[in-house]
C-alpha cells in the first residue's frame, strides 16, 4: 500500500472537493470562493490556477461534470455553472434560477453531464437542465413528499434516478425525467414508469441522513446517518417496496460521506477523521473489516520527530516543553466532509480523495 | 431585535413546519407494564442481573405518558443500583449492542429525574464502563433517536 498523496490547500475547511477528469487538477470550495489547483506543476507542489469569485455566502458543494463544466451552490441560494474557456482564461459563471429561499446544501451533475441537481433547506430538490432557446439553466422542483433539509443526493447511472438523503431521516429515490433531454429509460428495479417526481421508494432510517449513494450496479443503496450507523436498503419488486434493510451499528463517530468501492466494498468517513472499510452482501450481511490510516496502528514516534525543532514548536503554541502534541496520529486532522473516487480498475475504485475540515484533499488507497 | 438566533423563521412560512413520522408506539398503561415490573424485581431478588437488565431493555413503553415511563425508570434505577461497580463490567459484556444503547438512553433520561441525582455516582459508574466497553456509538445513538423515553 503506497503512502497517501497529501494536498494542504487552506487554511478554511473544505466543504466539497473535485478532481478534473484527467486528474491533474482539483477544484475545492474556500469560504465564498473555488480554487482550482494544479497538481502537475514541476516544483511537485499544488499551483493555484484560478479563483472562481461570484457567490458572496459560503460554498457548501460543487462538482465537475464529464465533460468539464463545474457547478457551485451556496448559501447565498444560488446555483453556478463555469464553462471553461477555449483559450484557458478564468471560466465564465452562468446563474441558474433556483427558486428556492433557503440555502443550497448539497449539488451532484447527473452522470452525462446534461443536468444535475440542487438540494436545499428549502424542502425541495431542483433539477436544473439546459435550455437551448433562452441559453440558460432552468429548474423543475421535486417537492412532495420532502420534510426537511436535503443533505446529499445520487444519480443513478441512467440519469434518471436520483436518490436523496434527508434531515427528516428518510431516503428517497425520485424520478428526475425531463422531457427532450432524456430518453425513456429501461426497467429497473426501482420501476417501470416514470414520469418526473415519481416516488421510486421512501423509507425512514430513524437518524439524519448524511450521504446516499447507488451502489455500482444500481441495485441497491447505501447511506449513512448520524447515529454512526451504515444503512443498505434493497428494493423489492413491488411498488415502493423495501425487500431489506441492513443497518450496521458501528461503535465510531457519525460518518458524513461513503462512496462503493465494489458492490461488496463500502469505504465511509466522517468525524473520526479516518477512513472505515465494509464489506458484505445481502445475504451474508455487512461488517466492518479494517481501516484505512487507522490511528490505533500508529505510534506517536511515527510521524514526529523528538527534534529540537518541534521543541521549540511546542514551546511557541503551549508555552511548555511537553513533547506530547495535540494532534491527531491520523493524516487529517479534522472531520473529513467528502469522500470521492479517484481512480479505478476493472475491479473497481483502488484510490478514492477525502477533503476535511482541516483544510486538506488526500488521496488514498483502498 | 436582541435575541434574533432564537426567531422561530418557520412560524411565517405558510407551508407546514416539519412534522416527525408517527412512530405508532403502543401506549402502554401502568396495569400492562406491571407483569414486565415484577419480573424484573424477581429477577433482582434471586439476584440475577444479566437478566434483570435484558427484560429491562427490551420493548421499553416508548409511547407510553411520562408518568408510567418515570416508574419504569425507577425499576431500571433499582436494578442499576444493585448491581457492585466492580461486577458492572462483566454485565454489560453479556448485554448486545442494542442492549447496551438502550441502556444507556436509560442513563441519560435518568440523570434528569431527582431519584436518578440521588444516585448519581453509580449512574456515572455504569456510563463509564458502557462507553469502555463498547465505544462512543450509543452516545451518538441516544442524541440521533426518535425513539425517547
Amino acid at each position: 500500500m503506497s503512502q497517501p498523496i497529501e494536498l494542504d490547500l487552506s487554511k478554511d475547511p473544505i466543504y466539497d472537493h473535485c478532481f478534473s477528469q484527467d486528474r491533474r487538477s482539483v477544484a475545492i470550495t474556500r469560504a465564498n470562493d473555488v480554487d482550482i489547483y494544479d497538481l502537475t506543476d514541476v516544483s511537485g507542489r499544488p499551483r493555484l490556477l484560478v479563483t472562481l469569485k461570484h457567490h458572496d455566502k459560503p460554498i457548501t458543494a460543487l462538482d465537475i461534470s464529464v465533460d468539464g463544466k463545474i457547478v457551485t451552490c451556496s448559501q447565498d441560494r444560488n446555483a453556478l455553472v463555469w464553462v471553461p474557456q477555449p483559450d484557458g482564461s478564468t471560466p465564465k459563471p452562468t446563474l441558474v434560477l433556483l427558486r428556492i429561499n433557503r440555502a443550497a446544501t448539497c449539488v451532484k451533475w447527473s452522470p452525462n453531464g446534461k443536468k444535475f441537481a440542487v438540494g436545499s433547506s428549502a424542502r425541495v430538490i431542483s433539477v436544473c437542465y439546459f435550455e437551448g432557446e433562452n441559453d440558460w439553466w432552468i429548474s423543475k422542483h421535486i417537492k412532495r413528499p420532502l420534510k426537511s433539509t436535503i443533505l446529499s443526493l445520487d444519480w443513478h447511472p441512467n440519469n434518471v434516478l436520483l436518490a436523496c438523503g434527508s434531515t427528516d431521516s428518510h431516503v428517497r429515490v425520485f424520478s428526475a425525467y425531463i422531457k427532450g433531454i432524456d430518453s425513456k429509460p429501461a426497467t429497473t428495479v426501482w420501476g417501470e414508469r416514470l414520469p418526473f417526481q415519481t416516488l421510486c421508494l421512501d423509507y425512514n432510517l430513524g437518524s439524519w441522513v448524511h450521504d446516499i449513494k447507488f451502489d455500482p450496479t444500481a441495485e441497491f443503496i447505501g447511506a449513512v446517518t448520524h447515529d454512526a450507523s451504515l444503512n443498505l436498503i434493497y428494493p423489492g419488486p413491488g411498488e415502493q417496496e423495501v425487500a431489506q434493510v441492513i443497518k450496521v451499528k458501528t461503535s465510531f463517530l457519525p460518518f458524513r460521506s461513503l462512496i462503493f468501492a465494489t458492490s461488496s466494498r463500502i469505504v465511509v468517513a466522517g468525524h473520526d477523521c479516518y477512513s472505515i472499510v465494509f464489506e458484505g452482501d445481502a445475504q451474508h450481511g455487512w461488517k466492518n473489516t479494517y481501516s484505512i490510516d487507522d490511528p490505533k496502528k500508529k505510534t506517536r514516534s511515527d510521524i514526529e520527530n523528538q527534534s529540537a525543532l518541534n521543541m521549540f514548536r511546542q514551546l511557541d503554541l503551549k508555552g511548555s516543553s511537553d513533547s506530547t502534541s495535540a494532534s491527531l496520529l491520523t493524516v487529517h486532522q479534522n472531520t473529513i466532509n467528502v469522500l470521492r473516487p479517484f481512480q479505478q480498475s476493472t475491479a473497481g475504485i483502488t484510490k478514492f480523495s477525502t477533503c476535511g475540515n482541516d483544510g486538506k484533499v488526500v488521496v488514498f488507497d483502498v | 431585535m436582541e435575541d434574533w438566533r432564537r426567531v422561530d423563521v418557520d412560524q411565517y412560512d405558510p407551508e407546514k413546519q416539519f412534522i416527525a413520522d408517527d412512530l405508532e408506539l403502543p401506549n402502554y398503561s401502568a396495569q400492562d407494564l406491571e407483569p414486565k415490573i415484577q419480573q424484573i424485581r424477581q429477577y433482582i431478588g434471586s439476584n440475577d442481573l444479566v437478566n434483570a437488565l435484558k427484560s429491562c431493555v427490551q420493548d421499553p413503553p416508548y409511547g407510553s405518558t411520562d408518568i408510567v415511563k418515570k416508574g419504569y425508570l425507577l425499576t431500571v434505577l433499582d436494578v442499576l443500583n444493585t448491581a457492585k461497580q466492580s461486577e458492572v463490567k462483566e454485565l454489560l459484556s453479556q448485554l448486545s449492542i442494542d442492549e447496551v444503547d438502550v441502556l444507556v438512553k436509560f442513563i441519560y433520561v435518568l440523570m434528569t429525574t431527582e431519584e436518578g441525582q440521588k444516585s448519581g455516582g453509580a449512574l456515572l459508574g455504569w456510563f463509564d464502563k458502557a462507553i469502555t466497553v463498547v465505544g462512543e456509538g450509543p452516545i451518538v445513538r441516544y442524541m440521533s433517536d426518535p425513539y425517547r423515553m
